[in-house]
């Protein structure tokens, strides 16, 4: 379980004070699918950074388990990263002179205990391309590539950032569906940013943000299957 | 404004373009100062050279009368009388010496009908001025061929005076006017050169020619005959025809151009050579220059295509984006070559007087040359112009639109395949780490050439490091008398000598060699081979030395033929003394002894290995051991000089070469350093990842490098050995490996140390960023 407690982002530029995250108290419960929506600016993508300690925080306290993640020094905060999280893009981030199978294993290689690369492939549908490289997929495939590997170090949190943000619907849902399959048979808690109204529908927990603030967070008793959502 | 943008752009990077920078200004440094180093020596040596008639070649001749010689009935009666070498004779007897001189020269001219030849007499003697001793050539002067060329001051009028080198002079403080005694009293007339002597090569010891303990020496032909020393002739010639090299006349030993005589010969191939390797090495480093500027050009523009779409599309059309990027880059390598330029011609005056230390010249003050200037400057600016012109026009090529969207997934090289096919057991992280290096073929070939240049200059100078001192010295500092002294007569053996003999006309494969016979109970002067193991004398078997082994290209177990006189004798060689100072072939003295005197005694010697300084009434040539490491100092430190400049220049390079690169994969890889780090790994690992494969490759390199570095430099030292009889013992010590290897490591971890802060430094929200490889 991850809670933040009062949490603030201030950003300084020059004499400018702009805050970006106020009095942020949230809990993510484990297992649970969670989406994070907002439009542009409204603090989604800071409330990421700062609870997989990409950044920050200026005041306030995150905790995942019994771990105080704001009390880690950074070197401690790569060690948490490396254990428990695991990250998905919008752009691919793949590596571009290894292959698929290659670029998942960079993934793997950071536990002793990874999940089997092959069965990850198989379960992403690209067992067929594993020695393909980058240039030779589409954009939906490179996707898929790149929840493999998030997924190959057995994290315990995904964060996705707007993962279908350059994909067509098609792709876009694909991918959806694939870490709706993934949530489900690893049971692991995926956070999903996104500006995509129609993700919502298939969360557990919907949390709307402007301005640095939350506005609404809703609970869905009943998920809808990423084949069914509403695009848009 | 886009000026501006660019400006800014590129002072960001003001670490690589200071790097690029050091690599630009040494491209037109080392021409600069090369060439004009070389060509303060050259104009005015042409004209010396010409005015003084140097000679075309020189006739090397038996110092002992040939058999048909001993036909004239007044040579047999000197023989007779154990006279038998023109340097006995001549006093003994001038008209007879001079009657065979002439046959000599007749001789020759008519096998070369258009040549005029000139009889060269030289006298060698020794002295001692302060407390060192020091070496004299006093040469005798001729008519027309080889003219002393007047420096200061004026020539001997008086018996009393010598004129000397100007070099030899100013090292040890002697001024005209002033006195030196050299057994006598002489004051010091002026100073002059000759022309056969460019190089103060006494003998066949290429590096004792220190100048500041040898000096060649004019004198009135009266004080020339009656100064004591050992005194030697050759013919010398000049022809407009083509010189005859194989005369087959009983009497010479060789037939020399001047050009392939070092004592005269060396400063046209120093020049020739050192004018290539101007050119050849600053093109070698502007062409590592051009390309690394083309990399780092090629990079920033990727970065900002995004931008220059942008521009294309709101109107600016190709060359308005191009020309801020064009200009300042030439403007920047402009300026760098400029300060090269500067920097060389400042240099060049050292690098000349460094020439002058040795070479017995005159000297003028260097003259700046357009054709330098514009060589310098503006030829490899026109590289840059060609070569950044192309990379930016490439990528302004593209439509706005494409830039503005991020780059479609570019293809892999082949390098990249190979090591995949390699690497394709090993881990993820492993793969990742080896293959980012060699991503881009052309950062990677500059990386390994780079690495190869290096490599092989710092072999070469670990292998030429006690070269000088094998050379010289040699056996010198091993061995356990203080003076070798040679005489005509057959002086008593006193205690604490002991005696040798020496017979300096023998032939191997037409290769004339001294033969040497030691005593066998002889203690003072022991030979050893290359592994220190002692080398004994046999009555049945050959030592030969070093030098001699290399210039024949024979070894232990062969069969050689020795030419003694009109007999041929074969011998096998038995060992090898490490000893490269001269062409010596070794036997027991006795038996060399029987040999010379047909059977009829063992006991010959002509001269003493001596712990006391012996009779100088006795022995006409006194050496002093110490007095002879001494000399060779002087060339020691230039060689080491050079050696360290060699190895500083090269690690500077690789340095420019590993710190440009390494910086520019680490800013290119900026986003993949960022996603390394979110992952979890941490900063040691990710710089591991990022770097190491360099360190790797670059210890590969090395490795490959030097035995490529040690087959180069056999071939040099056969070649020179075979075609110009010059030895160059080089030597490769195990130990080189660790040192070169180790070197390597140094400036990989020196030149790496900014990319490594910078990849610590690198945020980890970067990745959040458009991400682009």
């Amino acid at each position: 379980m991850i809670q933040l407690q009062n949490v603030n982002k201030i950003y300084k530029s020059g004499d400018v004070e702009t805050a970006a995250l106020k009095d942020i108290d949230l809990t993510i419960q484990d297992g649970a699918f969670v989406v994070i929506l907002g439009p542009s600016g409204s603090g989604k993508s800071t409330l990421l950074n700062v609870i997989s300690g990409l950044d920050t925080v200026t005041s306030g306290k995150i905790t995942f388990k019994d771990t105080v993640l704001t009390d880690l020094s950074p070197e401690q905060m790569t060690t948490f990263r490396r254990d428990h999280l695991g990250f998905i893009f919008q752009q691919y981030n793949l590596l571009q002179n290894l292959t698929v199978y290659e670029n998942v294993q960079i993934g793997s290689d950071l536990t002793k205990d990874p999940l089997s690369i092959d069965e990850l492939l198989e379960q992403v549908g690209l067992a067929a391309a594993r020695d393909k490289y980058p240039y030779q997929l589409s954009g939906g495939e490179q996707q898929r590539v790149s929840v493999a590997r998030s997924l190959a170090k057995n994290p315990d949190i995904v964060f996705c950032d707007e993962p279908t943000g350059s994909l067509d619907e098609e792709s876009s849902k694909k991918v959806l569906e694939l870490l709706e399959r993934l949530s489900e048979t690893y049971e692991k808690t995926i956070v999903v940013i996104t500006h995509n109204n129609g993700i919502s529908e298939m969360a557990d927990d919907v949390i709307k943000m402007n301005s640095g603030r939350i506005t609404e967070v809703t609970h869905h008793d009943t998920r809808v299957a990423a084949r069914d959502i509403h695009w848009g | 404004m886009l000026f501006k943008n660019v400006w800014k752009t590129l002072g960001k990077k003001w670490m690589q373009l200071l790097a690029i920078a050091v690599i630009i200004v040494m491209s037109s440094l080392t021409y600069t100062m090369m060439f004009y180093g070389i060509s303060g020596i050259e104009v005015p040596t042409e004209e010396y050279l010409e005015g003084a008639n140097q000679e075309d070649f020189a006739v090397e001749m038996l110092n002992r009368v040939t058999e048909e010689e001993m036909r004239d009935p007044d040579v047999a009666a000197l023989a007779g009388s154990g006279i038998f070498t023109l340097a006995d004779i001549k006093p003994a007897d001038e008209s007879v010496f001079d009657r065979l001189i002439a046959s000599r020269i007749e001789a020759v001219e008519e096998e070369m009908p258009d040549a005029t030849i000139e009889l060269r007499d030289l006298k060698a003697i020794t002295y001692t001025l302060g407390d060192a001793e020091h070496r004299g050539l006093l040469v005798k002067e001729s008519d027309t061929i080889n003219r002393s060329y007047l420096e200061a001051g004026a020539r001997p009028s008086t018996d009393e005076e010598v004129a000397l080198n100007k070099t030899y002079a100013e090292e040890n403080g002697i001024e005209i006017g002033d006195t030196i005694d050299l057994g006598q009293p002489f004051t010091v007339s002026g100073f002059v050169l000759f022309p056969d002597y460019t190089l103060p090569l006494f003998d066949d010891n290429l590096f004792n020619l220190d100048p500041g303990s040898q000096t060649l020496m004019l004198m009135t032909d009266e004080s020339f005959e009656s100064t004591i020393g050992q005194e030697s002739f050759r013919l010398a010639g000049t022809s407009d025809s083509t010189i005859q090299t194989d005369l087959d006349l009983p009497f010479v030993v060789s037939v020399m151009e001047t050009e392939n005589i070092i004592r005269s010969g060396a400063v046209y191939s120093e020049i020739s050579s050192g004018k290539a390797m101007a050119l050849g090495l600053s093109l070698f480093i502007v062409s590592i220059a051009v390309i690394i500027v083309g990399i780092l050009i090629s990079n920033m523009l990727e970065a900002e295509r995004g931008q220059i779409g942008l521009l294309k599309a709101i109107g600016y059309s190709r060359r308005q984006i191009a020309a801020p990027y064009l200009v300042l880059i030439l403007i920047f390598a402009f300026f760098m070559l400029i300060a090269g330029y500067f920097l060389g011609l400042y240099f060049a005056n050292p690098l000349k007087e460094l020439y002058l230390e040795f070479y017995l010249l005159p000297s003028i003050t260097i003259a700046q040359s357009p054709l330098v200037f514009l060589t310098a400057v503006f030829a490899p600016l026109l590289f840059f112009a060609l070569v950044a012109g192309a990379v930016i026009y490439k990528l302004m090529g593209e439509s706005a639109l494409s830039l503005l969207s991020p780059r479609d997934n570019v293809s892999l090289n082949r390098l990249s395949r190979l090591v995949s096919r390699l690497l394709k057991r090993a881990n993820g992280k492993t793969k990742f780490k080896y293959l980012y290096a060699v991503k881009s073929t052309g950062s990677f070939l500059i990386f390994f050439f780079g690495i190869l240049f290096s490599t092989i200059l710092i072999v070469f100078a670990l292998m030429m490091n006690g070269a000088v001192d094998r050379m010289t010295v040699g056996g010198l500092n091993d061995a356990e008398y203080e003076y070798e002294a040679y005489t005509d007569g057959a002086p008593p053996i006193e205690e604490g000598q002991e005696p040798f003999l020496t017979y300096p006309f023998a032939f191997i494969d037409d290769q004339l060699i001294t033969l040497k016979g030691l005593s066998d109970d002889n203690t003072l002067f022991r030979l050893q081979n290359e592994s220190g193991d002692e080398l004994v004398p046999e009555t049945d078997g050959l030592i030969i030395s070093s030098s001699l082994a290399l210039k024949l290209g024979i070894e232990v177990g062969q069969d050689v033929d020795i030419e003694l006189d009109e007999d041929t004798l074969t011998y096998p060689i038995i060992g090898i003394a490490d000893d490269f100072s001269g062409d010596f072939a070794y036997l027991p003295r006795a038996t060399l002894s029987e040999l010379l005197s047909d059977g009829t005694t063992d006991e010959l010697f002509n001269g003493v290995y001596a712990l006391e300084r012996p009779n100088e009434s006795d022995y006409t040539t006194i050496l002093s051991r110490q007095g002879l490491i001494e000399q060779s100092q002087s060339i020691n430190q230039y060689m080491n000089l050079m050696m360290n400049v060699l190895i500083g220049g090269a690690s500077l390079i690789a340095f420019s070469i590993l710190f440009v690169l390494t910086a520019l994969t680490v800013e290119k890889n900026y986003y993949v350093i960022s996603l390394l780090k979110v992952m979890g790994y941490q900063k040691r690992e990710v710089r591991s990842m990022i770097l190491n494969s360099y360190f790797v490759y670059a210890l590969g390199s090395a490795l490959v490098s030097i035995p490529i570095a040690l087959l180069t430099l056999r071939m040099v030292v056969v070649v020179f050995a075979e075609d110009y009889g010059i030895v160059l013992p080089l030597e490769f010590e195990w130990f080189y490996i660790v040192f070169t290897l180790g070197a390597v490591v140094l400036i990989f971890f020196l030149s790496t140390f900014i990319s490594r802060r910078k990849i610590d430094h690198i945020p980890l929200q970067e990745v959040l960023k458009t991400y682009q490889e």
